[in-house]
Order: structure tokens, then sequence, then C-alpha cells
């Protein structure tokens, strides 16, 4: 240890003279080793006002600043133990965490006998709501006051970390006065984690004094846990439901509060009665004490682990006759049999062989099985339940069976069977879903004709785990993706099986299309055509283990969309597919909808039922319609699609939004198909607010969601654009966002492509900049700057142009009107500038103007790496730019996440050869310095002006 | 410096201390601002003036418990009054403590940090002040080692304000302190 030298007055004055900056307060506190300058800077008023919480933006967060002072504290305090008691009381009450954090630690370097003075401090530090190690620290300060003699207090300071309190949601159930309405949580304090912590590492180490009060301590908490927990207001706890086995607890196996505490009970038991006789003797009687089931047996447990030699305990217990026939002592209680029957009595021995020799109650179990079935057992589950219960009780005694059971035990044992250990262990049940009554192997080794036999002929359980036909139909599409053109030409093998069957049949073909070239389309036509005559026989959800065959039909919607898509149907099968599309068009699939708020959904619904499924597989038709004639094509040829076509924009006939929806999520290509019809049937597909809002709504939400801004459609739907516009901008309830950053990437794709500069797209883009509030402009400012910073390839200067013109006149738009919030777009100019695109000067000055403006820039840290890129050729912009951005930004923003390009950046403005720029840059840095940000200057840099 | 290297100069230990005392009062109302004082005798003037029942109820033959009105400006004024008289008062050491914050390069510091370094700087500024006001010392008595001591200390918090901007300036000089003191 170095001998410290006790500092001057003038030393210490000196040093205060040179403290004015905070950050170099904190630097000088957070570099001082010296315990000898405790007493003097306390002494002319430090570590005296510590910085309390401050309030976050958000309600009910704060910020815990870092006190370099009492860190010091914490570090020498050991050194001057009556110095430092003092500065610790003084600053005891003090809310902020961190600070009481160094004040635990400082105490922790004291002695036991000066820390249990602390006690009164310790408790409020206790109940502090912003902990962050306090629980930990605090526990570590506990332990040392126990290991120092100071076992009361040490008891005392884990009962205050340890408190339990009732945290149960009472939330409003519409049953009042039920008070099961509520599920009961108590709950530590601390968080789980940290209480298991305590619990283990400082807690239980204070058994090893030999204290009982310490269990004393823990009983009392899980006493307190399980009395709230589960609403107990007589002994009986029901715990070997939610604790089935107290040995097998590790903490390994997690687990809540009262698992924890649980663990605790008998890790201290043990503990305590491991020291000898007399601290067993005490741990017993406390346990005894204790009514609920837990504790007793828990007790149980420590009688079969203890090592007292004669222990007075094991006969009382192990012959209670009450415990050997209470089933909810089982576990322990054969445990207790099995290590310790041998240290009984011989006379106590043959009294309880004499138990099990006479049997069960078997009057008892005749009376209880017919009032519970109403009839008596029959005389072979009498003897059963009377032979069971014999071969249980001698399977206690574990390997060493007492001579005269053992042929009787042989004996049940062969004729019952092998007994289930009593010492439940405490295990999770899970179900990892359907299963199958074959496995692929065996279902991969039959012919088809037996495969299908055996799907028409197999009927499951219905039990819960039991196979089921959905864990068969999963293993059958197993095989079926292995060799699905094999299946194909076997298709009508298979008709006549069950829906699930079918639909794994089908599912398979489509997910194996890429190799649909080969399939045998005809018997899979021919298979599918059978199907959708197929009429559900029971009511959905009134049978197990029955899908309804609209989920199948579905399935071919979707594998005849892939077979148009991907050109694989022979000419001569084409029009019974097509039949089949017609016929899905008009399923009862989807027989009704419901949508939240937003109409947006429908295309989800139009996706997972018949209907809309086969819509989409009708537009494919016409694709495929297209693509294989020769000559051009419209609907005028296709009068079968035409048809569906036009009745799914009736009213009349089709009310489901989801149909609605196809057209919007497909209208480039319907386009495609046939332009005259597009055009002639755009404002039914995407209707006026007055004709239909909710139509409007899923058709256009779909548009947006999943087509690319072609610039064919540009032309029909121009007018719809502005009405999407409008929509946005009229919208009482705020659009969803995805949708308003489509239209916006929508919108901006075509100004950057240039095709909104004739007097029609000039409306629709001074409609979208019209709005009063920024949501439509920002997330168009958003989406060209990501483009912008996504694109490595040189960009034309044409639109380069066009775009600076387009930030130009929203800057002196926002300039013109300074009322109206510009910070959300102007934000947004970060991705511009990061860039790189722009001629720098140019992206510089615009930068320059948006820092004074903005509260933050998207991407800062490629902000500043592109100011590194730029700096050799406009220094002195880029130093100015860059002063301003740290001044603006640094005390507000995450600063370590630009750092090291601020770093670099300060270095070569540092050594650009114009004095202008240098000062600017140790400006910076002196900025950043008293931010805390030590390290961001290069001491090799130099630092004399 | 001057003065207190030219024993030739007469008085100059007052002189001295009056400068001490000046140059810090100067700097507070350059850095901080003029004090703000509270002046009540213009606000009474003001009310007195508009309420005329002062002079008659003071001139009234028996006292009365009976409410009177008072006129809504005469109500504004005397609230003001109240106010500025809750304000707290502006001493010279929560002065100084502005200094601190005034000279802080970054923005975030709390001025309950600078609490100890303002108390120096007060404590040994007052001691000036009691010199510059003391009739008979002459400076063969004034001129001590305490005075050249606390002379220096003063001049080393204004060395401290002066360079405080160059902050890893600073930090040189702290470094070393902390090397002295960490041994």
């Amino acid at each position: 240890m170095p001998s410290w030298q006790k500092p001057t007055d003038d030393q210490v004055g000196a040093a205060i003279a040179k403290l004015v900056q905070i950050a170099h307060i904190r630097y000088f506190f957070q570099n001082l080793k010296n315990p000898e300058w405790l007493e003097p800077l306390w002494k002319r008023g430090f570590l005296r006002n510590p910085p309390e919480p401050i309030a976050g933006d958000k309600p009910g967060t704060v910020s815990l600043p870092v006190w370099a002072e009492s860190g010091y504290l914490a570090r020498v305090a050991g050194e001057k133990p009556e110095v430092a008691i003092e500065i610790i009381k003084n600053l005891a009450n003090t809310k902020n965490a961190r600070v009481i954090e160094d004040l635990v630690d400082a105490a922790h370097s004291l002695p036991p006998a000066v820390i249990s003075q602390l006690l009164p401090q310790i408790k409020v530090w206790s109940e502090n709501p912003y902990q962050i190690f306090l629980a930990e620290k605090l526990g570590a300060l506990g332990l040392r006051v126990g290991q120092g003699g100071f076992i009361t207090e040490s008891i005392k300071i884990a009962a205050y970390i340890l408190k339990i309190q009732d945290t149960t949601q009472r939330e409003a159930t519409g049953a009042v006065d039920d008070d099961f309405a509520f599920r009961p949580t108590p709950n530590a304090r601390i968080p789980n984690y940290e209480f298991d912590k305590v619990l283990t590492e400082n807690v239980l180490p204070l058994a090893e004094l030999g204290d009982v009060r310490v269990l004393s301590l823990v009983s009392d908490l899980l006493e307190q846990v399980v009395r709230l927990a589960h609403r107990i207001s007589d002994d009986d706890d029901f715990s070997y439901i939610w604790c089935p086995s107290i040995e097998s607890l590790d903490p390994s196996s997690g687990g809540d509060v009262e698992d924890t505490l649980v663990r605790a009970v008998r890790d201290v038991s043990l503990r305590l009665s491991l020291k000898g006789p007399e601290s067993h003797a005490r741990v017993i009687a406390s346990l005894s004490k204790r009514p609920l089931g837990i504790f007793k047996r828990v007790l149980l447990f420590v009688l079969a682990q203890t090592t007292v030699e004669q222990d007075p305990y094991l006969r009382k217990f192990a012959l209670d006759q009450k415990i050997f026939d209470d089933h909810r002592f089982s576990g322990e209680y054969s445990f207790l049999i099995e290590k310790k029957f041998l240290k009984l009595a011989e006379a106590d021995k043959a009294q309880y062989i004499g138990w099990i020799k006479r049997g069960p109650d078997v009057e008892g179990y005749i009376e209880h099985e017919a009032s519970r079935s109403g009839k008596p057992p029959v005389a072979d589950d009498v003897s059963k339940y009377a032979g069971t219960w014999k071969r249980d009780r001698i399977a206690w005694f574990g390997a060493d069976i007492p001579a005269e059971l053992r042929d009787e035990y042989a004996g049940l044992v062969a004729r019952y069977g092998e007994p289930e250990s009593p010492r439940r262990k405490s295990t999770v049940v899970s179900w990892i879903g359907p299963t199958s009554p074959r496995d692929v192997t065996e279902l991969a080794a039959l012919s088809f004709d037996e495969l299908s036999d055996y799907l028409k002929k197999w009927q499951p359980e219905n039990a819960w785990e039991a196979p089921s036909r959905e864990g068969l139909a999963r293993n059958l599409a197993s095989i079926i993706a292995e060799r699905p053109v094999d299946f194909s030409a076997s298709a009508l093998t298979f008709i006549g099986v069950q829906s699930a069957y079918a639909r794994a049949l089908i599912t398979g073909w489509s997910e194996s299309i890429t190799l649909g070239s080969n399939y045998d389309w005809d018997a899979i036509i021919r298979f599918c055509e059978w199907v959708v005559d197929q009429k559900d026989t029971t009511e959905v959800g009134s049978e197990d283990n029955v899908q309804p065959w609209s989920w199948t039909r579905k399935s071919i919607a979707r594998l005849l969309e892939l077979a148009f898509r991907d050109s694989l149907f022979p000419t001569s099968i084409t029009e019974r597919g097509w039949r089949i599309v017609d016929r899905l068009t008009q399923d009862d699939d989807p027989a009704k909808e419901s949508y939240g708020s937003g109409k947006i959904d429908a295309i989800t619904v139009a996706i997972n039922s018949v209907r809309g499924s086969a819509y989409l597989s009708a537009f494919q038709y016409g694709l495929w319609r297209i693509r294989t004639a020769q000559g051009n094509l419209t609907l005028q040829e296709m009068p079968e699609l035409r048809t569906v076509l036009d009745r799914g924009l009736d009213p009349r006939f089709e009310w489901r939004l989801s149909v609605h929806a196809t057209y919007g999520q497909l209208f480039p290509w319907l386009n495609l198909i046939d332009p005259e019809w597009a055009k002639a049937n755009v404002d039914r597909i995407f209707p006026s607010e007055a004709d239909g809002r909710e139509r409007w709504q899923c058709a256009w939400g779909s548009y947006l969601q999943y087509c690319p801004p072609y610039r064919d459609v540009l032309a029909v739907l121009r007018p719809k654009y502005l009405n999407g516009i409008q929509f946005v901008l009229s919208s009482e309830d705020e659009p969803e966002q995805d949708i308003t950053s489509k239209l916006a990437s929508h919108i901006m794709t075509y100004y950057w492509r240039g095709e909104l500069e004739d007097p029609e797209g000039c409306k629709v883009l001074e409609l979208f900049y019209s709005a009063r509030e920024d949501r439509l402009a920002a997330n168009a400012a958003s989406f060209l700057g990501r483009s912008l910073l996504s694109l490595k390839e040189v960009i034309p200067p044409k639109i380069l142009a066009r775009l600076m013109h387009l930030w130009e006149s929203r800057v002196e738009f926002y300039r013109a009107n300074p009322k109206i919030p510009a910070q959300a777009e102007l934000e947004e100019f970060g991705w511009w500038f990061a860039s790189g695109h722009f001629d720098p000067l140019w992206a510089l000055e615009n930068l320059d103007q948006i820092i004074s403006i903005v509260p933050k820039v998207e991407r800062d840290r490629d902000v500043v790496q592109q100011l590194v890129k730029i700096c050799d050729s406009a220094p002195l912009m880029v130093a100015s730019c860059f002063e301003k951005f740290v001044k603006k930004f640094a005390p507000v923003s995450y600063v370590s996440y630009w750092r090291e390009p601020a770093k670099e950046l300060l270095a070569r403005l540092v050594a650009q050869p114009d004095p202008r720029v240098k000062e600017i840059a140790l400006r910076v840095a002196d900025f950043l310095g008293a931010l805390g940000y030590i390290d961001i200057l290069d001491r090799s840099t130099g630092t004399k002006r | 410096v001057f003065l207190l290297e030219t024993p030739a100069v007469p008085g100059r230990g007052k002189l001295i201390a009056h400068s001490i005392r000046e140059v810090l009062n100067i700097l507070l109302r350059i850095m901080v601002g003029p004090v703000a004082k509270r002046d009540a005798s213009a606000l009474v003037a003001k009310f007195a003036k508009k309420w005329s029942p002062l002079s008659t109820m003071r001139a009234g033959p028996t006292p009365t418990t009976a409410d009177i009105t008072i006129p809504w400006g005469v109500a504004v004024r005397i609230d003001a009054l109240v106010e500025d008289h809750k304000r707290p008062l502006e001493t010279q050491f929560n002065r100084i403590t502005a200094l601190f914050m005034e000279v802080q390069i970054a923005p975030g510091a709390d001025p309950e940090s600078f609490r100890p370094q303002a108390k120096a700087l007060k404590t040994n500024h007052d001691w000036f002040v009691d010199i510059a006001h003391e009739e008979e010392l002459l400076d063969a008595k004034l001129i001590d080692a305490e005075f050249l001591h606390r002379a220096e200390v003063f001049e080393k918090a204004l060395e401290g304000f002066a360079t405080t901007s160059d902050f890893f300036e600073a930090k040189g000089e702290i470094d070393a302190i902390l090397a002295e003191a960490n041994g």
C-alpha cells in the first residue's frame, strides 16, 4: 500500500481553483486515489451535494447521474473510516441510486461495527425505486455485517432487501366482487434474479453462522408468499401441486419467488442442521411450529438428510401414521424411509412393517369410489387398489426392502408392474404438436394403394396428445415432397381420403412446383374436381380431427395460381383448370368478414380464403393467356375471365371486401391484360369516398402495399393518387404508417423519374405538399434520402438537380411558413447529406441551415463520416458546420455512436494549414472534452492554440 | 503585481484590496449581469397614487372591521410586491455560483457542483473587502505573508476562469496536480 501524503492547504486550494469545468471536476475525482485528500475536500464543501435523479422525457422515466465524488469516497473510505462514515450519514438522504451504490460500496470497506450504525439509512436505501445493482450490494453489505458478529443487524438488512409485496393486477374483469377475478401475484420488491442472488450469495452463508433466526427470516417470507399466492386461510397449501419435489429444486430450474424461497428454506435448514444436534433441534422446532404443509415437507427432507446420530425426531415423524397415510407428504416421507428406516429401533421397524402388512383402508376406498362414480368398484379393482397401495409403500424402502416383504413385493410387481417413484420431479409438461400414428419411414415404405387404404381406414382416438389426422397429414406431406411427380401420377388412388390428407397432397404439389412440368396434371385436375365436389359432413369444430374442405379448396386455388403463373398446364387441361377456378371464385368461403378500423387486412383475408385465392388464380389465368396468345389479346377474347372480373366488381354479386382487395393488389396486371377494361373500371375498383369508402380503402391499400409505382399505371391512376393524398390529408384517424410511407414512396419515385413535371403531375405534387402537417412530407424526404444513400452508382446530374430543387423549395417553404413544424421533414436531410451524391458545398450549406432548425439529424454517424470525406475540399465550411453540429446535438444525443469519425475529423481539421480551421477544431474538442469525452482529441495532435 | 512588488507606492495594500474587490464585482457584473435590486418604494408610490381611500382611512374617527374594496390596479401592484418579496435574494454567493455556470463550455452542469469553489472564492474575496474598509492599517502591517498568499489564491482563481475555455490545457494542469497527489 502506498504511503499517502497529506495535502497542504495550498495544494488543495490550487486544485480547487482548477476545477472550473464540470468535466474537470469529474475527471479530478475519477482519478484521485489519495485518501488523505478526503477530509480536506469534504471540509471545503465537496462530497456534500449529490445530483438527484432527473425526470426523463417519458413519464415514469428518470436518469440517475453518475457522481464522481461518491466514486472517490467508495475507493478510499476503508482508509479513512471515521471521516467516511460522517460523509455517508450526511449524504444518506439522496434519491440517486447510483450515488447510493457508491455509498454502499464505501460502507462495505468500513468495519462491521461501524456499518451497523447505518441501519436506518440502509432501510431507506433498500426502498429506493430506482435500483440497478443496489440489492446485490446491500446483500453483500449485510453478509459482511453478519460475518462481523452483528447477526441481528445482518438479518434486518436481509429483511429490508427481500421484502415481499402484493403486486396483484386488479384489472377490471366485469366481476367486481369476484375476488378470484384477480390472479394473486406476490413478488419481491426486487427482480427475481436479484432476489435469488441475494438469498443464495448473502443469506445462505449467514446460516453457516448457526443462528436459527436466519431460518425464521426465510420461513416468514415463504409463508407470506404462499398465503398471498394461494389465498390460503387454513393450513393446506397445495404445495404438492405447485412444488412437486423439494429435493429436485435447484437454481438452474428457475422458477418464481415461491420456488426460490422453498429452496432457501430447504438449504438454510440443511446447513443449520448440519451444524450439530443442538442446531438440528432448533431447525426441527422452527419448522414444526409452522402449520403450512410445505414446512412439514422440508422438515421430512431435512430429517432424511441430517447427519445427527440417534436423531430423537426420526421416530416421531417416521412413525406418524397421519403422515404415512397422507399422499401430500409421500415424496419427502418416502425419501425419509429410504434413508433412515434402518436407523429406527427394531420395535419401531416392526410397527412400520405392520402398517404395510395391514394394507390400506379398503372400506374407505369402496365408499369413495361408489360416491364418485355412483356404483361400487368391482372386486378386481378393489384387489388392484390394495395391491398397488402395498407395492408402492414397500418400494419406499428403496434397495433395502426388509426380508419379510421381499417376496410379496416381487409378486406385486409381477402382477401390477413397477411402481412410479413417489419422489416426483418438478417438471414442465410440454406438447410438441400433432403426432402421427406412423412415422415418415413407415409411410414411405407403403405402396400408393396401401397408403391410400391406410389413410382411409385409420381412425384417431380423439384423445389429447394421441396421434391425429393432422399429424398423419404432416408426415404425408413430407413424403409427397420427396416424390411429388409419382404422387401426381397416382392422384386418383387418393380419391376418397379425408380433407386433411387431400390438402397435404395438393400442398405437397404446390411446394414442389419447380417439378411441375413433370406432374400428371390430368390426374391432379381430376383429383381437384373430386375435391371441389366435397361437402363438410360435420359442422366445423364439432368433431376433432376433421378439417373443413374449404382449407383444401384454398390449397387448390393456390396450386392453380402457380400452375398458370409457371405455364405448366398442357393446353388440353387448361379449360378444366379454369372451370375449377371459376367455380372457386363463387365459393362460400369466406362466409363472413369482420375487420378492425383499417381495411388493409382485407388482402390478408383474401389470401387466406377460397374466393380471394381463386381471384388471384383468375388473374394469373389472364396473364397466362396473354403470354401464350398469338398476337394481342384482350378481355374481349377472354369472355370467361371478363365475366368473373365484372362479377367481382358488382356489389349485387360480390359483397366481400377481400375479393375487392385483390383488384387493388393486381391492378397493374389488370392494366396489362386489358388497359381499356382497366381504364373503364378504375372508378369501380378505386371508388370515390362517396361511392364506397371501404372498397376504396381496401383496394388502394393493397395496391400501395404490393405494387411498385409502374410508369404505365400512372396515366390511369393519376386522379386516384390525388384521391389517395386527399384521403391521408383529410383522414381523422391517423392512416397506417405503412400506407402513408408507401404513398410517399410512389409519389417520390414518379418525381425522381421526372414523371410529375407535366401540369397534371404538378397538381399531384402540389397537393402532396399542401399538408398542414409533416407526415407525408417527412416520409417523402426519408424515402428519397434512403434511396440516395443506398445507391452506389453515379446519379445523373439531371436527377440530382431535380432533387436539389425539391429540397430547396421545401426549405424555402418552411422559411416562408415558420409556424408549420419543419423538423420531421428536415431532419431527414441527414440521409441526403450522408449519401455523398451532391456537390459538397451545396450539401454543407443545407446541412448548416437545417442544424439550426432541427433537434436531431438522421444518420448522424454517416453525416460525420461524410464530413471526414469532404473536409479537405472545404475545410473551413466543414469545421464551421461541425461546430454547429456538435454544439447542437452532442449534449442531447448519443455521442459514442459518432465519436470515432468525430475523432478522425478533428484530427484532420487540426492538421489543416488554415489557423482558423484549427481554432474551430480545438474549440469543438474543448466542448466535447467538457461533456466528458476526454479521448476526443489525440494528445499527439497537440492542444496548444 | 506591480503594486505588490513596488514598496515605494504609499497605500498600496489598500489599493490592492480595493482592486481585488472591484475585479470580482466587475467580473460578476459582466458575466452574470447587474444585481437585480429589490426596490419596493416605486411600486408602493404607484399604488398609493391609485388608492385615495388610504388617506380617508387614516383620518377616520373609528377603526372598522368591515371589508373595503381595493381597485384592480392596486390589487395587481400588491400582488407584484408580494411576488417580488418572495424572490430569493440575489446574494453574492449565488452570483459567484452563477459565474461558474456562465463559464461552462458545455451544458449540463449542476450549480450545486460549484458550491465549494464559490465558497472558497467568496471567503477570500470577503477578506480583501474587509481590508479595503479598514481605516488604520498601514502597508507595513497590512502586507504580510497571509496577504500575499491570499492575493496569490485570488489570482489563481482568476487564472482558472481565464483558461477554462481551453479544456485540454486545463486538463493537463489537473493531471499535474493528480500526479502529485497520487504520489
